[in-house]
């Protein structure tokens, strides 16, 4: 029934040509329609699926994805530099400790403090550095455990309710007598100080005399007493005429040399001041040309 | 049909004023009985309502729809064996308006060629019948014809060469 045409058969549209009258009779036929029933039926239908679905946006699905993605990308690369800078804090911290530990053990004068006070009067933010040296960086703690702690370096002499008596670095702490190479140094401190005190602030005013037997010296410098991490007032005094008197035994050009790194730190009113006392120690003296301005 | 995948509830209205008559006379030429032709219909649209969404603008919407078309038919005719032997058919043809010249000569010698074609078509296989309506009621070429009935080419004209020469002999 299905089998092929032979290959000489005509072309199809021929054959249908042929059947012209069998396709008129087929046209004339009744053009049958379907009835309105059905065609609400099925309009019906056709409208309310579309009504059921009502389509979304196609950039909608690629435009959340994106959203999504910058957004989890963001929130990880916050939570990322926050560990980074945590850890940087903490490797801050560790340094820090061991700096103090390292300067503390450079240093062949004794120095009285009350490390067992320390921890109750530090500030919080000094503990926290503490506790994250100790807990956060590994290498630092061991390498921090190995060496002595802060009580078997520091020989305490004077301890006091919690009041730390810190004494005065001297010339005899370093190699070459006479000249305090850490005078240059503290450009920010006024006690021209390079010690370290044990909150990492700076230690109390140092000496410049010429060398002298570290007991002659302790008699005559004054003691600065630190609570806590306040310095009392009438020992700031005191230290602060002790550094005048610091500068009294500077030479002429030292003292300049002093004065112009302090106006190339712009500390301007301090230098004022050193110019000040320099011109009551030598009032012959005269001033080089950039000083003159700050010659009241 | 896109724009009705779209969303477009009168882009159906559209393709159903252009197509429903014609497949509505495919159907009905091929089961001869109105309410089995009205089942069919309706079953052939509700299915392309339900695949909107699925389709593919690969082929032709008049091919698609009537592949959907055959496919019901094929299943009505497998679920209603034996088949009518041409009965629906004429009390069909009874039952239809006639719009033709009204004189009762004319009318009646159309009336009696038309139960005869009708009669005949009823009486073809399935297949040849089938080849013939897409052919002469759609207007498919061979190849539309092949791809909606899922055989090849050659197939397709075969049968319709044996559906034009049996209601030829039909009609005498």
């Amino acid at each position: 029934m299905n089998t092929p045409l032979p290959p000489d058969d005509h072309d199809l549209d021929a054959l249908l040509a042929e059947d012209s009258e069998l396709i008129r009779r087929y046209r004339a036929l009744p053009q049958s329609e379907p009835g309105k029933h059905l065609d609400t039926a099925i309009l019906g239908r056709a409208g309310n699926s579309v009504r059921r679905s009502v389509p979304r946006p196609r950039w909608l699905i690629p435009v959340a994805s994106a959203a999504s993605i910058v957004a989890a990308a963001g929130i990880g690369w916050r939570v990322h530099l926050a560990q980074q800078q945590e850890q940087a804090a903490t490797m801050s911290a560790a340094r820090d400790y061991e700096v103090l530990e390292i300067d503390l053990q450079g240093s062949d004068k004794r120095r009285a403090l009350d490390t067992a006070g320390m921890p109750r009067q530090a500030p919080k933010q000094d503990q926290a550095r503490g506790e994250a040296a100790a807990t956060a960086s590994a290498p630092a703690a061991a390498a921090l455990e190995k060496r002595p702690s802060l009580s078997e370096i520091i020989e305490g002499p004077a301890r006091d309710n919690g009041v730390v008596v810190i004494e005065p670095h001297t010339s005899n702490d370093h190699a070459v007598p006479g000249r305090v190479p850490e005078q240059r140094e503290p450009l920010s401190d006024p006690y021209g100080s390079g010690a370290i005190d044990a909150r990492g602030g700076r230690a109390p005013p140092m000496s410049t005399a010429a060398p002298a037997p570290a007991e002659a010296k302790r008699e005559e410098m004054e003691e600065l007493r630190v609570t806590g991490s306040r310095m009392r007032r009438e020992d700031a005094d005191a230290g602060y005429d002790d550094l005048a008197s610091e500068r009294e035994q500077m030479s002429p050009v030292d003292w300049i040399d002093y004065i112009r790194d302090l106006i190339s730190a712009r500390r301007s009113r301090e230098a004022r001041d050193e110019v000040e006392r320099f011109r009551d120690a030598y009032p012959s003296y005269r001033l080089p040309p950039d000083l003159r301005r700050y010659d009241r | 049909m896109l724009a009705y995948a779209g969303g477009e509830a009168r882009a159906f209205e559209t393709l159903y004023t252009r197509h429903r008559g014609t497949v509505y006379r495919f159907l009905l030429r091929s089961v001869t009985r109105r309410e089995l032709a009205d089942e069919l219909f309706q079953d052939t649209w509700s299915r392309v309502i339900t695949a909107r969404d699925r389709y593919r603008p690969d082929a032709k919407f008049t091919t698609w729809l009537l592949q959907i078309a055959h496919n019901l038919l094929i299943d009505g005719f497998r679920r209603a064996r034996p088949e009518d032997g041409g009965e629906h058919a004429e009390l069909a043809l009874q039952q239809a308006e006639n719009d033709e010249d009204d004189r009762p000569e004319r009318v009646l010698g159309e009336f009696e060629q038309s139960r005869q074609l009708q009669t005949a078509l009823a009486r073809l296989p399935e297949d040849q019948r089938s080849a013939f309506l897409l052919r002469v009621e759609n207007g498919l070429s061979v190849e539309e014809i092949a791809e909606v009935t899922h055989v090849g080419r050659e197939t397709a004209k075969s049968r319709l060469r044996y559906a034009l020469e049996k209601l030829r002999e039909a009609l005498g």
